[in-house]
């Protein structure tokens, strides 16, 4: 009773085969999603008190938006009245609600103490599990969200958004290539504890960069401009603060243009990272602890 | 085409390199400047295939180099050398259509989610092994009526007991219907009663879709009971591999003799026939060298009061305890370390 795969030897039918298998894959990933996100959010709803909790320390966008508009009581600061501040910090908090991610403290800990072995059994990419469990904390957090921000709006009914069809549709794109970054970012860290059992400290200086040159600190647009002009082409303002420029209408047609594309540049590089680190890493697994 | 069984290892070898560290600030101060690396073998030039249909005990004692060679046999760890082909594939490469005709189970890891009923497990399993709707709801009824599931289905499994767990575990792991099973431990910790009852399921799986199974365990009840076959490892190093009985006539060069006594010897020593093992009452228990067994018993029988004698193998236990001590002694012999280098 031998597996006809066995037989296969040479090469080019091997990658026919994996090609067939991938579209397969794909084809078929909708309906696995389906299935860990109910599971993930059978998790979220047993730890929901938490979740409300960790949300809770998303909110130092709203420290900064009071020293700011305190600062800006005795006239604008570099265009920004009190009310765009407001208007910057309120979306800059749902932003970072909506983009939070914190892959790295389990997919560290599950290198490390082994558990990543139970994943790895499965037929399907790990990433595909860790994604599941992100998605099913944003679907809760809406719940949660979708009030806060009525509630912001009917307290702040003079706040100006940029809220047409096209912003709308490049803000919403770039809130999810902003989690994307976030995510793949913070994986990345992750991966690293393949071979060092530090990973986490190199996590919380990329998170340090995020809110220096994220636009947490300070709109991008009040650092000198040297800074700025950095700041603008580095990953940390597309992991936050571009898709709140975007609703702010503060940035000319060209601006958004080349954020776009450099955006989908720091996308584009860390996939392959990820793809090459996971490659490498995966060789190194001790699968310890069992 | 060539016959290929579903589990081929050729050479397999497993090093891993860790670092020494002394204990103590000065030990971790001199491991940050210079560290030390050595070389540990956990699996050393290893060989051996497995049938369809058979089920292979794995023995060795802690640290041996089942687990390692279980782990890369199902995909978890590359190869520092060497083969292993499991249904034709390549482990390592771990492609989903090897990953769904395999499955590992770990006593000591778990798939289920802690804070959810183990259904959700199970749903989850339906989904990333692609089981259709109708092979899933037939496969858990059957697993449901093996391992007697219905009332577990629903509780968290943190509620579960330990062997419930288990009992779920193997079912989340099994779901999939896999032809190739390596189970690791998958007693430990349990009471008898349950091991008895894994015990059974695994052999009526293993009857049921003719799988092949490798199993590790350090109860020897699992291995007995299960395995006609053993392979035994020590060191990284394949010891014995071939028929558990056979082990017993290789190994052991003595056999057991016992005897009951009809009336309290008269002055005649026990010690004359053999090792004495135990002595209570008119109740002994003899080592006898193997080739002299019929011999020293036909004495026995004449010249003491006995009422009752039988000579049995001596308790595998004691056979695998001594084919280690063996093993030590040879490797002290030849002068290596007990440890990796």
């Amino acid at each position: 009773m031998t597996n006809v795969e066995g037989r296969r030897t040479n090469d080019a039918g091997r990658r026919t085969l994996g090609a067939q298998v991938l579209a397969f894959s794909i084809f078929r990933l909708p309906g696995k999603y389906a299935a860990l996100l109910r599971r993930a959010m059978g998790l979220i709803l047993e730890y929901r008190a938490s979740i409300v909790i960790w949300m809770l320390t998303g909110v130092m966008p709203l420290v900064m938006l009071a020293v700011w508009y305190a600062l800006a009581e005795s006239g604008p600061i570099a265009g920004y009245a009190q009310n765009d501040f407001v208007a910057y910090y309120l979306m800059l908090t749902l932003v970072r609600q909506l983009t939070n991610v914190w892959v790295i403290w389990e997919l560290d800990y599950e290198i490390r103490h082994g558990d990543l072995s139970v994943k790895l059994l499965h037929p399907i990419n790990p990433i595909h599990e860790y994604i599941a469990t992100h998605l099913a904390d944003k679907v809760f957090r809406l719940w949660i969200l979708v009030p806060l921000a009525l509630l912001a709006w009917w307290l702040f009914p003079d706040l100006h958004y940029d809220v047409m069809p096209l912003t709308l549709t490049l803000w919403l794109a770039a809130l999810v290539v902003a989690w994307l970054l976030r995510f793949l970012s913070q994986y990345c860290f992750g991966i690293l504890a393949f071979w060092i059992s530090q990973a986490l400290t190199l996590n919380e200086m990329w998170f340090a960069g995020m809110l220096m040159l994220g636009g947490v600190v300070a709109p991008l647009d009040l650092f000198p401009a040297p800074v700025a002009q950095v700041a603008n082409y580095l990953p940390f303002r597309f992991m936050l603060s571009f898709p709140v420029e975007i609703l702010l209408g503060r940035l000319s047609a060209s601006d958004v243009i080349v954020g776009t594309l450099t955006m989908l540049a720091w996308l584009a590089f860390f996939l392959m990272l990820y793809r090459w680190l996971w490659s490498k890493g995966i060789r190194q697994f001790g699968a310890f602890g069992a | 085409m060539p016959y290929q069984p579903p589990i081929y290892v050729e050479h397999l070898c497993k090093y891993y390199s860790v670092h020494q560290k002394e204990p103590g600030l000065i030990g971790s101060l001199r491991s940050f400047v210079r560290r030390k690396y050595i070389d540990v073998k956990a699996v050393d030039d290893v060989s051996f295939t497995i049938d369809a249909g058979e089920i292979v005990g794995f023995l060795g004692p802690n640290g041996a180099g089942k687990t390692t060679t279980l782990k890369v046999l199902s995909g978890l760890l590359y190869p520092t050398r060497g083969t292993a082909r499991v249904l034709g594939f390549i482990p390592s490469e771990r492609r989903p259509e090897f990953l769904r005709q395999i499955t590992l189970v770990m006593g000591q890891k778990q798939q289920l989610a802690w804070d959810l009923p183990a259904m959700e497990t199970f749903l989850v399993n339906a989904a990333i092994y692609e089981i259709p709707a109708d092979q899933f709801k037939q496969r858990l009824d059957e697993l449901t009526e093996l391992l007697d599931l219905s009332p577990l289905l629903k509780k968290q499994v943190r509620k579960l007991s330990l062997g419930e767990r288990m009992k779920c575990e193997l079912a989340a792991a099994l779901l999939h219907r896999p032809r190739v099973l390596f189970l690791d431990e998958p007693t430990i910790g349990l009471d008898v009663t349950m091991q008895t009852r894994i015990r059974q399921f695994i052999r009526e799986y293993n009857a049921r879709h003719a799988a092949t199974i490798l199993l590790t365990s350090h109860y020897m009840a699992d291995v007995t009971a299960l395995c006609r076959r053993v392979i035994v490892i020590d060191h990284g190093k394949v010891l014995y591999d071939g028929d558990l009985h056979n082990l017993a006539e290789k190994i052991a060069p003595h056999k057991l003799i016992r005897v009951e006594l009809a009336q309290p010897l008269n002055g005649q020593r026990l010690e004359d026939y053999g090792e004495v093992v135990s002595a209570r009452e008119q109740h002994a228990a003899l080592l006898v060298p193997r080739d002299a067994t019929p011999e020293v018993a036909a004495r026995m029988l004449a010249q003491l009061p006995i009422a009752d004698v039988t000579i049995e193998e001596p308790p595998i236990e004691e056979v695998i305890t001594r084919v280690f001590e063996q093993a030590a002694r040879a490797r002290a012999e030849r002068g290596e370390e007990e440890d990796g280098e």
